[in-house]
């Protein structure tokens, strides 16, 4: 793989391609003039393949930064003119799209206020509001409530109000489908979260979609459950009112809001207990996931040495380590040199380790820079493991013996 | 004190049961003595809501909830006096 060129202070730079280097500067740009010097540099001595910079920018969900990168430098010339316009259209219409579905949460949330139910926006809007500053800059789809269980039936009474039926959107029609008594109370009894609430748009660009979470996070399968589950009460305590460009929200507090990232990008990256999703998606890879706990400790800061007292009380050491030790190799210069160390040894915990659909527990062969910039080899090599992994099942190898639900090693050295 | 189960409830829980059993009593497991998993426990629910024309909100759809055929019942009974 060719360098970036990026100042090497961290050993993942060295064998990242040039398009993902770019990737990383793009994102580290508005905050980093180093960085915005070296993205200039590579952009204006045309050191990168404009398709494939494209086709990363829309498969890591960061388009709105590669596209106001290059014309906050005022390079758009040096990307393809499909490129550029493509990236111009998709930043427009998320802008817009952000705003409508951000002010549709402030009414949730205001009107969830008025019944005396509690709930803290978490993930995309959150992230947008809050951390990225409203600016449109960041790409989600669902509205994210954490909510008490108990509050349950009152939002789902709040949601209905305001005109959202638990269904699927038809795409061909642009009406709601309505979910299945069964479907719903399937879903509640036997997730963290509600059936999705949708609520239908002129178009289908304008449909609204809301998760209603009652657990903070996915659980792992059998040995792993819970282990990294907090309660939705701690995190509502540590929830705040914030007063974004579309209205007052109520958001976690920025080390909560650490924890709460960290732990979601740790469920998806390691346990793979949804396993068709991960499939189709490969989203437990999305430098997004990354990119958000980067700009949370830029555009909002964090009290590291809080954040690592909050994580070993809150047995959250494990999800955190995991994330910030890839923030830092993505981003260097980020996470204190002696936060390792406050955060103890559960902090390395998951370091290049993952646990694939059958519960068996694998260290990576792939270094981690391959793995999020090269989708199809990380593939191959779950796929891989998971053939080695069933063919000992048949064989009773004593390599991944026990069940799923007791959790098993299948690392190789 | 142990609550008397009304036989139409008790009937409704025995039909749905994997394993069928005329042993099932206030005190019986849905899952250990009758069988259920989570498929069988929302068929009974929605049977239930349907017999007795309620709608269980969604902080009452715990698996906690329909540990016995008593707290099942306890649940239904405070639905049905609402």
């Amino acid at each position: 793989m060719r360098s970036a060129g990026h100042p090497e202070t961290d050993n993942c730079w060295l064998r990242i391609d040039a398009e993902g280097g770019l990737l990383l500067l793009c994102i580290q740009s508005q905050f980093d003039a180093d960085a915005a010097r070296a993205c200039a540099a590579i952009i204006a001595e045309r050191r990168f393949d404009s398709r494939r910079l494209f086709s990363l920018a829309i498969e890591h969900r960061v388009a709105p930064h590669v596209y106001r990168t290059f014309t906050r430098l005022g390079l758009g010339r040096f990307l393809d003119s499909h490129s550029f316009r493509a990236l111009e259209l998709i930043d427009t219409a998320n802008a817009r799209r952000n705003m409508r579905v951000l002010a549709c949460a402030t009414e949730i949330l205001a009107a969830l206020k008025n019944a005396d139910g509690k709930a803290v926006l978490v993930k995309g809007p959150a992230l947008e509001a809050y951390v990225y500053g409203g600016l449109g800059s960041r790409i989600f789809k669902d509205i994210d409530f954490l909510t008490p269980r108990k509050d349950a039936g009152l939002i789902d009474t709040v949601l209905r109000g305001l005109g959202f039926d638990q269904g699927r959107l038809d795409e061909a029609t642009g009406t709601v489908i309505p979910a299945s008594r069964e479907e719903i109370v399937h879903q509640m009894l036997n997730t963290h979260e509600a059936f999705e609430y949708v609520k239908a748009g002129e178009t289908l660009e304008h449909a609204l979609f809301v998760d209603v979470n009652f657990e903070a996070l996915w659980k792992g399968a059998g040995t792993y459950a819970s282990q990294h589950a907090i309660d939705t009460d701690v995190f509502l305590d540590n929830s705040f009112e914030f007063v974004s460009p579309a209205g007052t929200i109520t958001v976690l507090k920025p080390e909560f809001q650490a924890i709460h990232l960290a732990a979601h990008l740790l469920s998806e990256a390691i346990f793979f207990q949804f396993s068709g999703r991960w499939a189709r998606d490969l989203n437990d890879m999305s430098l997004l996931r990354f990119a958000d706990i980067y700009v949370l400790t830029k555009r909002i800061g964090l009290d590291w040495r809080l954040l690592a007292s909050l994580s070993n009380e809150h047995h959250a050491s494990a999800a955190v380590g995991y994330a910030v030790h890839y923030v830092e190799s993505l981003f260097p210069g980020t996470v204190p040199p002696d936060f390792r160390e406050w955060l103890g040894p559960d902090g390395a915990r998951w370091i290049e380790r993952y646990v694939d659909h059958a519960g068996v527990e694998h260290r990576w062969r792939l270094p981690f820079e391959e793995r999020i910039f090269a989708h199809l080899a990380r593939a191959a090599e779950v796929a891989g493991n998971a053939e080695v992994a069933g063919n000992a099942e048949v064989a009773g190898s004593p390599e991944v013996a026990g069940s799923p639900a007791e959790g098993r090693t299948g690392e190789r050295a | 004190m142990p609550q008397e189960i009304e036989a139409d409830f008790l009937g409704l829980i025995v039909e749905h049961a994997p394993e069928h059993s005329s042993q099932a009593s206030a005190s019986s497991s849905l899952k250990n003595d009758l069988g259920y998993d989570s498929q069988s426990i929302v068929s009974l629910i929605v049977a239930l809501e349907a017999r007795y024309g309620i709608t269980l909100e969604g902080q009452d759809l715990n698996l906690c909830n329909f540990d016995t055929v008593a707290s099942c019942f306890h649940l239904i009974e405070r639905y049905k006096n609402a």
